[in-house]
């Protein structure tokens, strides 16, 4: 669990967001050092298996060193959406996005984020550094997934309806430049996104290029995928069956689990008096074979089914589906959630797709067939769009365990040259490695 | 001074003793993190073994402190911090994070004693006559340079380390996450900082008051927790067993 939540999509670790982004989210080497500085000879990604690099990231010493006085900072928006909080989701109300300004004028880079992520991840601390290193100033958004969108951004607040969580985002993206306006100068647009956030990334730049209004269009000059879902459904599929496999008695066996990784962390932590918990702590733990390959697999499958419980949870409460919180029990705010908690947690994201998002969009009038929600959060159905899109690049990793091989293979037919697939790196492992975002620089400088 | 210093020792005894009669059955430490309306049927070492398995009957009024805290957090605390962030350059705020971190060594001397850590006493006790001395009262951390790595120990872990179970877990005002047991570790180290009172503040209204202001903003300052970031419903629950699990793996540290 710890090791989850230091990386994965789930519980942001503890740091960055906020006022005062803490220095180890991004970096801890010394500040201020120049790009250039992260092109020289470099050691290659070390983590040779999916599952531990995208658990355990990058060894410090491999991170690219990044700017630490960004000045980054966090604003908010007026709700775009009426629409009365629920007092158990009051916490998520204000609609924040984390804004990093150039002082000079400069393009606006937009960045969305992940399953289940808010504006405030360690991932948007991340490459708003190296987006404002890049020249740009930065706008990190939140994932049509996160429940603070759900709630002051979404038209449906049961997400994973490809176009219109992306006319959600893109009317959001809109109040974001209008807000930013105020403060900076925008000479241009830039657009990426990391694993979701990515796939939709694509799918806004394609809705960008056919608004009907040429006015309120943003010509992307530069878009780049981070590590995208191909079939969205097909790679959360992936995720039930890894848990599947690596914890075959499901959710019920999590205690079982967690205290076997507790008492393996309890060996390494006992036998090192001086050891404190942080980032070289997991390495430590890893090493020493407190984890095996199963371990690994269901702690990113529990990271995702995380993501996947607060989402289904605020989906429920908001559309009264009545599959999580029972229709007549009104939840206040300091209400005990243990028991809607278990239901979340034990929902798979087949269970989501049957049990609320279909029925949802079957209800008051909508009529969508499944098959239809699946193909349209698929990259293959713009396929010629992103083919044709000279401007969009896409950055992933061969192993990445969201995706098949043919979907890998699909993204190298179709962006040709334009695909930076590495060998490695998992999913996002390897996102903070020096190369990694070197070539994201690189291809962003104005 | 002698009456409250009696007071306070008179304070910190009731408190011992009152939070190892929680823990009253010392002879089979209870698990740290186990529910007690777990059926007796269930054999030890899976009790022992559920980590989500956490006594709240608090939970309640935990909630609202948890609310609390997080709004104290938002608007007071972090925009503090923001404007000593602002004003105190980074070595200068690096030097205050030493002086506290050093005068924090006093008490984890006591509790490495308590729980006959010779090694971890031994290392605490040079790192505080090092950084007091050649890092010039603490302000310089020159002890880690040579490889006296920093130990962390309280009067929670001791009690812990003697078996005494957590009691419910509890939300402390301005403190966040803890439990009957850390609550009273709490107030016997701070008990035990006053009754030595290292920096000769007891009394002296104006320095005791600048002590916890910056004490404060400093710890904020380090910690890099921030409510709600997590975006979860679930967030009282997931940093409730974050919380009481890492307390359990530093007991057994």
């Amino acid at each position: 669990m710890l090791a989850a939540c230091a990386t994965g999509p789930g519980v942001e670790g503890a740091s960055g967001g906020g006022i005062a982004p803490g220095p180890d989210t991004a970096s801890n080497g010394p500040a201020a050092e120049s790009v250039a500085a992260n092109t020289g000879p470099v050691a290659p990604y070390p983590i040779k298996n999916p599952l531990t690099a995208t658990v355990l990231g990058t060894p410090d010493k491999l991170k690219a060193k990044l700017p630490e006085d960004a000045p980054i900072t966090v604003r908010q928006i007026e709700p775009l959406i009426a629409r009365d909080t629920p007092s158990t989701l009051r916490y998520a109300r204000p609609l924040n996005y984390m804004f990093t300004p150039q002082a000079k004028p400069a393009p606006l880079a937009f960045v969305i984020a992940g399953t289940g992520s808010s504006a405030l991840s360690s991932k948007c601390v991340l490459l708003s550094r190296a987006l404002y290193a890049a020249g740009y100033s930065v706008a990190c958004l939140p994932s049509p997934t996160a429940v603070t969108f759900m709630l002051g951004a979404a038209e449906h607040p049961v997400p994973g309806r490809m176009p219109t969580d992306v006319a959600d985002l893109y009317r959001l993206m809109h109040a974001v430049r209008d807000d930013a306006a105020s403060q900076i100068d925008i000479t241009g647009y830039g657009l990426t996104g990391w694993s979701l956030g990515a796939t939709e990334a694509a799918f806004v730049a394609r809705h960008d290029a056919t608004a009907a209004d040429a006015d309120e269009r943003f010509d992307f000059s530069r878009v780049v995928l981070l590590n995208p879902a191909v079939s969205v459904w097909d790679s959360v599929g992936r995720m039930d069956a890894l848990l599947d496999k690596s914890l075959p008695g499901g959710i019920t066996q999590v205690p079982e689990f967690l205290a076997k990784g507790l008492g393996g962390l309890k060996n390494v932590y006992a036998k090192n008096e001086s050891l404190r918990f942080n980032e070289d702590f997991l390495y430590k733990a890893y090493e020493s074979g407190a984890a095996d390959q199963d371990d690994i697999g269901a702690l990113i499958g529990l990271a995702f089914r995380l993501s996947l419980a607060n989402m289904a949870f605020a989906a429920d409460v908001l559309s009264h589906s009545d599959v999580i919180v029972p229709e007549d029990v009104d939840l206040g705010p300091y209400d005990d959630l243990g028991v809607y908690f278990q239901r979340s947690f034990s929902m798979t994201f087949d269970d989501y797709i049957e049990q609320l998002l279909v029925p949802y969009w079957n209800r008051d009038g909508r009529s969508v067939p499944k098959a239809e929600l699946i193909r349209e959060a698929d990259l293959h159905s713009i396929a010629a769009f992103l083919a044709a899109d000279d401007d969009m690049r896409v950055f992933t990793s061969a192993d990445d365990p969201i995706l098949g091989d043919s979907e890998v293979a699909f993204l190298r037919d179709t962006f040709g040259e334009r695909a930076r697939v590495r060998p490695n790196g998992g999913h996002m492992g390897n996102l903070s490695y020096q190369k990694t975002i070197a070539a994201l620089q690189d291809y962003f400088a104005p | 001074m002698n009456t409250r210093r009696y007071l306070a020792i008179l304070l910190i005894s009731a408190l011992v003793i009152g939070v190892l009669g929680l823990g009253g059955c010392a002879s089979t430490p209870p698990p740290s993190t186990v529910d007690p309306n777990t059926p007796a049927s269930v054999p030890a070492d899976q009790t022992t073994a559920n980590p989500l398995a956490i006594d709240d009957p608090l939970s309640p009024l935990n909630r609202r402190i948890y609310r609390f805290n997080a709004l104290t957090d938002r608007y007071v605390l972090l925009p503090a911090v923001h404007i000593y962030d602002t004003v105190a350059p980074e070595p200068v705020r690096d030097g205050i994070g030493n002086f506290f971190s050093n005068l924090g060594e006093i008490n984890t001397f006591a509790n490495s004693v308590l729980q006959l850590k010779a090694k971890s006493a031994g290392v605490t006790a040079s790192r505080f006559v090092i950084n007091s001395t050649v890092g010039l009262a603490g302000f310089f951390d020159p002890a880690t340079h040579i490889g006296l790595n920093q130990r962390d120990e309280d009067f929670g872990q001791t009690l812990g380390h003697y078996g005494a179970g957590t009691g419910p877990y509890l939300v402390l005002p301005f403190f966040g996450p803890s439990n009957m047991r850390d609550a009273g570790g709490i107030a016997v180290d701070q008990g035990l900082f006053y009754v030595i009172d290292p920096l000769q503040i007891n009394g002296n209204l104006p320095a005791s008051a600048a002590y916890n202001v910056f004490f404060a903003l400093n710890k904020r300052e380090q910690t890099n927790f921030r409510y709600y970031q997590t975006g979860s419903p679930f967030e009282y629950l997931l940093v409730r067993m974050v919380y009481q699990n890492y307390r359990a793996l530093k007991v057994a540290q």
